[in-house]
């Protein structure tokens, strides 16, 4: 199974760049059940990145979120589909729905997608995590790893 | 701002532009538009924190400003940092500069034309926002969606070989470069150019029918009679490294003068609105040395352009006046692609010049000069550097003058035009917010490098009567 690993957020606001340490560790979890991961850290989701889904079987997006939103557990692994809905109004704020979406407009058929978000404590100048936010992403990886198990994808 | 005896719209932020500003439309008690102004609301100061820093770091501090365009911050720094060394570069760093400048002009032409402003011009001013965007492009024009893209990815894979990332990259040093370019990436670069050409000549041809079919729309649409600012080389249009030119709006050549005496030229107005300055050439005073700037600029401003198809392409757009001097604002669009086709011919150029491949790539010195300038064109305009440093090469003041700033007076006088052509009374449609939003976008402003500022962009709308209560607000996220 070939998998792409897309990390995105701001490595210089703190609790932001998760997204950047998830995917490695992410793409570990993958490589340890036989898959072949491939990371690609970003700022953000842009629309040139859509061009080569195509090449892989599953899509793994990793990114931060604000306090507030999700399912209330500080972190999500969420099952995603394309969705051109979701577009904000520039291309700073798109999510991976709507980059799936624009995927499967202009270069037909999308993988399996998964979001996995972490919830962040501080978003503010700085390099590393809160320990909040470092507590959830270990959290988040091993529910991530029991989603990697429960659908045999190896 | 002044309100109490008028009603006032104010649309903020102002979305598909990159960074975040607002705009405030005063009007009369009988609902008519009194004044309008386009402000820019946030500050970093990176000219305050980068006091004290060693100017050897600024190449790499500067262009944290913005993810946009961090190329032009980069270079423009690095040249400063040169001046200071009293250096000249090698034949390989300045090509290679070079190389990774026009990388950067191709994605970031190719974001405003393809991604920000073509949907305006493809669906018009007044179609659903849900499918005036990169989106409704894709599901109706996805051949142009896809040239786009692929502008986009190429220009940024170039400041990736060259820089090690698509953002922020690290090749310019004080003095040179850190990176040679090897064969076989110099030869998928010239390869990949003939289709991304013909994609240009496409989008060429989409403008060009546009303005044609629009011609009365875009003789109105926020024109201004204004100077044009831009470097020149030989008189011909130039990007990295060249004098700057002044040209007047009946097309005389006002001035001309070597980057490092910009301060003697170009002064800064500020007004307690916005933190955007005014800048202005000095002999002329504000608002009258007010002066436009970015691809119509530079496209007004020059004699010609040195490569052949772009060249031809410049006979072609003057063409569209009687005196060659093209005042319409939706015309930055046209003068954005030549600038495109420009920068793909120039790299061709460049890749094709055994230089390119040299590992001379830096002349190392030490602080020679207490004080450096460095100008280069950015994508929206010419963008200033100026380092004045210790003996030890500490920073003790730091001036930049981006594109966006020399843009500020006649983005605020194009708001102001559209406003009054669209607007009576505080009942605002989604059509005459987005004309004021597209004047601003075809400037394609960085109000993240102009104030050096943080944030993503949703429109909001306040309209506020004339005791200056907020009466009615729309966001749109």
């Amino acid at each position: 199974m070939k998998v792409l690993v897309c990390g995105y957020g701001n490595p210089f606001r703190t609790d932001d760049g998760v997204g950047h340490l998830l995917a490695p560790a992410v793409a570990e979890l993958i490589a340890f059940r036989g898959g072949e991961a491939e990371v690609r850290l970003e700022h953000q989701l842009l629309p040139e990145m859509a061009e080569e889904f195509g090449k892989y079987d599953l899509l793994a997006f990793t990114d931060a979120r604000v306090p507030g939103t999700g399912s209330g557990n500080g972190y999500d692994i969420r099952e995603i589909s394309p969705d051109p809905a979701l577009e904000g109004l520039n291309i700073h704020s798109v999510g991976p729905e709507w980059i799936l979406a624009l995927a499967a407009r202009l270069w037909g058929k999308v993988p399996p997608s998964v979001l996995v978000s972490v919830e962040g404590e501080s978003f503010d100048f700085g390099e590393g995590l809160t320990a909040a936010c470092n507590e959830r992403m270990n959290c988040a990886l091993a529910a991530f790893d029991e989603w990697l198990r429960d659908r045999n994808l190896q | 701002m002044e309100n109490t005896k008028k009603n006032t719209i104010v649309v903020n932020p102002i979305t598909r532009i990159e960074g975040h500003g607002k705009i405030t439309v005063d009007l009369t008690d009988d609902g008519a538009v009194d004044r309008v102004r386009f402000h820019v609301t946030q500050y970093r100061g990176f000219e305050v924190f980068s006091k004290g820093r060693d100017f050897r770091e600024m190449p790499v501090i500067t262009p944290r400003i913005c993810g946009i365009c961090p190329v032009s911050h980069h270079l423009a720094s690095a040249k400063a940092c040169d001046a200071i060394l009293g250096v000249t570069l090698t034949p390989t760093a300045a090509k290679l500069r070079e190389v990774m400048h026009m990388g950067q002009f191709i994605q970031s032409h190719a974001l405003s034309f393809f991604h920000l402003s073509s949907p305006d011009l493809l669906f018009g001013f007044d179609a659903d926002p849900a499918i005036r965007n990169v989106a409704g492009l894709a599901q109706e024009y996805p051949d142009l969606a896809v040239a786009g893209i692929g502008m986009r990815k190429y220009g940024q894979e170039i400041i990736k070989t060259l820089g090690g990332k698509k953002v922020h990259p690290w090749h310019s040093i004080p003095g040179g470069v850190n990176r040679s370019l090897r064969a076989e990436e110099k030869d998928g670069m010239i390869a990949a150019l003939p289709k991304l050409k013909d994609d240009l000549r496409k989008a060429l041809d989409l403008v060009k029918n546009y303005l044609a079919e629009n011609a009365e729309l875009a003789a109105r649409f926020a024109t201004l009679e204004t100077s044009y600012l831009g470097l020149v080389k030989d008189g011909n249009l130039e990007l990295y490294d060249g004098r700057i030119r002044l040209k007047s709006p009946r097309g005389r050549i006002t001035d001309e003068f070597d980057d490092s005496e910009y301060c003697a030229h170009i002064g800064e107005h500020v007004e307690e609105w916005s933190y955007l300055k005014f800048p202005f050439y000095r002999p002329l005073g504000f608002p009258h040395g007010s002066y436009r700037v970015g691809p119509l600029g530079r496209i007004n401003a020059c004699d010609d352009i040195a490569t052949p198809e772009a060249s031809a392409e410049l006979a072609a757009f003057r063409k569209s006046t009687d005196d060659g001097m093209v005042h319409y604002t939706l015309y930055y669009h046209y003068a954005r692609l030549i600038e495109i086709l420009y920068s793909m011919e120039r790299l061709e150029e460049l890749l094709n010049d055994p230089d390119v491949l040299g590992s001379d790539l830096r002349i190392t010195g030490n602080v020679t000069n207490r004080e450096g300038v460095g100008v280069v064109e950015a994508p929206r305009g010419t963008l200033i550097h100026h380092y004045e440093v210790d003996g030890k090469g500490a920073i003790e003041r730091a001036n930049l003058i981006v594109a966006t700033g020399h843009n500020n007076y006649a983005m605020n006088r194009g708001v102001e035009q559209v406003a009054r052509d669209y607007i009576t009374g505080s009942d605002v449609k989604e059509g005459a917010l987005n004309r004021m939003e597209h004047v601003i976008r075809c400037y394609d402003p960085c109000l993240s490098c102009s104030t050096h500022a943080v944030g993503k962009m949703p429109l909001k709308l306040e309209v506020r009567n004339s005791r200056g209560d907020v009466v009615r607000t729309v966001t749109k996220e």
